[in-house]
């Protein structure tokens, strides 16, 4: 085990110094933990490097298609580990700060990305006289995921 | 209300069709500790939640489990095109094939068919969440599982991101729990049930 991966894992949980018996405890991640960048964060599935805990050391390479639904991807995901940070840390004003950001970097990209006539749901203004919304590929194709 | 994101959370381009893999994959579709049972199972348990972040999280993480059911659906799909009349044969494929073809229904890898049975709303929230953590856990031996019996290169890099997220939202129900617990009596956290005694 490479001691220096796991380093980063140490020390961010914080435990009550005296808490009720008989109840099961996690670590409360401590504020402001470490952060991967967006696109790195999407790769191995986790914002937080104290949280990235692959199994027998196989651990994702950056090798995502950079596409314009890959930046939409990459953006969404920021979002949402800022949110599930945010549902149990709440009063992390630089989080909250980091997931406005993050959401204005979202729509003007998810805009953008909508544009080109992809709407991401129904709601997306259309800007020509056909219905794109039934255009293939859809999301589970080989097509839509294979980068360009 | 849900609206539907036309793509997928992480990109699943899976080259080669693999019928036998897919017959292992389905599993986190609509086995015991799949992805089906994981959102029915946040998505139920929010109802009886007494607490504004205890809400929040599982309507967050039970969100993000039907993006993940897509996923999983995204790769039996394509490990299941275009294929020839052999694989169909496959004998770890052609007891699926019989009854679906190459539909994507929600059954266990050994074949029984998803059952409710295999999550649990209590309607206590110490119990419920303490069954979440123990949800994810289970879905990440099962990730584990699924990376000792597949070689394939893009069917992993999609397993390991899905198995991590299991690691995050254990990581964030535990810390659901302790916000609960800091609300409850300090001296007997079992004293009533905050879903009907508050």
């Amino acid at each position: 085990m490479n001691a220096n991966k796991n380093r980063v894992n140490f020390g961010e949980g914080r435990l009550p110094a005296m808490a009720p018996l008989a109840n099961p405890y996690v670590p409360f991640q401590i504020e402001g933990p470490v952060r991967y960048e967006p696109r790195k964060a999407m790769v191995r599935g986790t914002l937080y490097p104290g949280l990235d805990l692959p199994f027998m050391g196989m651990a994702n390479q950056n090798n995502l298609p950079v596409t314009p639904l890959s930046e939409v991807q990459v953006l969404a995901f920021a979002v949402q580990e800022l949110a599930l940070y945010l549902d149990t840390h709440p009063e992390d004003l630089e989080a909250l700060e980091l997931y406005r950001q993050y959401q204005e970097l979202y729509r003007k990209c998810a805009q953008a990305y909508q544009a080109d006539r992809r709407p991401l749901n129904h709601t997306t203004p259309g800007r020509d006289d056909e219905y794109a919304w039934l255009d293939d590929p859809w999301p589970w194709e080989f097509a839509a995921n294979k980068g360009e | 209300m849900f609206q539907y994101e036309k793509k997928l959370q992480y990109p699943v381009r899976i080259q080669r069709p693999n019928p036998r893999l897919a017959s292992i994959i389905i599993s986190q579709y609509g086995g015991p500790d799949g992805e089906l049972g994981a959102s029915l199972r946040y998505l139920s348990q929010r109802y009886s939640m007494p607490f504004d972040e205890l809400k929040g999280l599982l309507t967050d993480i039970g969100t993000e489990e039907l993006g993940h059911l897509e996923m999983i659906g995204a790769i039996v799909h394509q490990l299941t095109r275009n294929l020839k009349d052999n694989q169909f044969r496959d004998p770890a494929f052609a007891p699926y094939f019989v009854d679906h073809t190459v539909g994507v229904y929600p059954a266990a890898a050994a074949g029984f068919p998803w059952n409710a049975a295999s999550m649990a709303v209590k309607g206590d929230p110490i119990a419920d969440l303490t069954e979440d953590l123990a949800a994810e856990q289970k879905a990440r031996v099962t990730y584990d599982n699924i990376l000792r019996l597949s070689d394939d290169p893009d069917v992993n890099d999609v397993i390991r991101f899905l198995r991590e997220r299991e690691i995050v939202h254990f990581q964030r129900f535990g810390e659901g729990l302790q916000r609960l617990r800091e609300k409850l009596d300090q001296r007997n956290v079992y004293f009533m049930n905050p879903s009907i005694d508050l």
